[in-house]
């Protein structure tokens, strides 16, 4: 018996050594990009009534359990190790994107058309499928900035949220966000600024009705 | 008396001799090739299979057969139309099958060392599909029957001896599938190789 124990305990032992899931750097490759639109919003090309926009130039919003709402933003001195910073690339990025697409950013001031928030989600998690319908938690931006609610279960993931939001067309205190852009997993990445740029331009990318023409 | 006594004890005798073993034990190394490849295309060698067998007589077997594979394929990054939206992502689609099937077997030769036959498993399936993008994954599981009709042989190295190889190969059918995401019944083919451990 002890022989027959022999022989089944190094196939055993190679079953185990299967490889059962992929490697962390195979999926770290490049970040999940979703988008998703107000339908009414896009039926009526509502960019094409749009041609400015506001967006803050230095701080990025920051959402995280336990962090108190006064320290809810991100800066570039967060990312010291980063060489050129990472926070003011991302705005300048949305920014040339919105540009690109015919937008001009104004001030508060000059009455903008829309508004862009930029967050970080850590610890949520707003990606749950991806061949089936999309679903996700409940991020509400809004006009006003940075301090979101967030209703979705706990995670281990950071994401990164871009939103616009109607201003033109607000009733009252009721902004509608007319675009969102979820971007992840800012964690597990090995290249965090590359990547997220790189994520950005795709949410543009796939994105084609934020147009004023 | 004394003839009819000799005679009985010879025809006993080779009776036993015939029959490969009282029952044995066998563990394979699986290989699997899908021939339905919308979910997973790629050839996987992640496989075993433990089973038990009784050899009924000569020229028939019975048993039972636990098997777990893992196949995989990998979907490069490309966006996904959604109502009301797009995602881009590459996936890794992942298969995780666990099997436990009851089989019947057929063995083409009534004695010697070297035992070709014929087997027929039926049973059950368990499915795990899982797609993994990035740091998240999703996962569906699916429940359904499987068939296996397979030809192999076995390989005693000596008569009475414990340790034989045994080979396979087979196609195996499943019922499980995905309608909402347009995964069908998952078929392939699988060759086995592995060790069996007899019983006198």
């Amino acid at each position: 018996m002890k022989n027959k124990i022999l022989y089944i305990i190094p196939l055993a032992l190679l079953l185990a050594a299967c490889e059962l899931q992929p490697q962390s750097g195979e999926l770290a490759r490049d970040m999940v990009v979703q988008t998703q639109y107000d339908e009414p919003s896009i039926e009526i090309d509502i960019f094409s009534t749009y041609s400015t926009f506001i967006i803050r130039e230095d701080t990025i919003g920051w959402v995280k359990r336990g962090v108190a709402p006064e320290d809810a933003y991100l800066i570039d001195e967060d990312f010291t190790g980063i060489p050129g910073g990472y926070v003011e690339p991302v705005i300048a990025l949305v920014k040339e994107n919105l540009s690109a697409r015919g937008f001009d950013q104004v001030t508060e001031e000059d009455d903008p058309d829309f508004a862009v928030n930029i967050v970080v989600l850590e610890d949520f998690s707003f990606f749950q499928t991806v061949n089936y319908l999309p679903t996700y938690g409940g991020y509400y931006g809004y006009y006003g900035y940075y301090l979101p609610v967030v209703n979705t279960y706990y995670s281990q993931f950071a994401s990164m949220v871009i939103e616009i939001v109607d201003v033109k067309n607000a009733t009252g205190n009721d902004y509608k966000v007319i675009w969102k852009a979820f971007i992840g997993d800012l964690y597990t990445t090995f290249d965090l600024k590359t990547k997220t740029l790189e994520a950005i331009d795709q949410a543009f990318v796939q994105s084609p009705y934020i147009s004023k023409d | 008396m004394r003839v009819a006594a000799i005679i009985l004890f010879v025809l006993t005798m080779a009776s036993s001799q015939a029959q490969i073993a009282e029952s044995g034990f066998h563990i394979n190394w699986t290989i699997v090739k899908p021939t339905y490849t919308d979910y997973v295309s790629k050839t996987s060698s992640r496989g075993v299979r433990l089973g038990f067998t009784k050899f009924i007589n000569e020229q028939f077997g019975a048993g039972i057969e636990g098997g777990f594979t893992v196949l995989d394929d990998y979907v490069p990054r490309q966006t996904y139309e959604q109502p009301g939206g797009a995602i881009t992502t590459d996936i890794f689609n992942y298969m995780y099958n666990y099997t436990l099937t009851a089989n019947g077997q057929y063995y083409f030769k009534k004695s010697g060392l070297f035992v070709p036959y014929a087997a027929l498993h039926t049973g059950v399936v368990f499915t795990e599909y899982t797609q993994f993008y990035n740091a998240y994954s999703s996962t569906e599981n699916k429940t359904g029957a499987i068939v296996r009709p397979e030809l192999g042989a076995m390989y005693r190295f000596q008569t009475y001896g414990a340790l034989g190889l045994k080979a396979a190969i087979g196609y195996e059918y499943a019922t499980n599938k995905i309608e909402e995401a347009g995964i069908d019944n998952f078929s392939g083919l699988n060759v086995q190789i592995g060790i069996v451990l007899f019983n006198n």
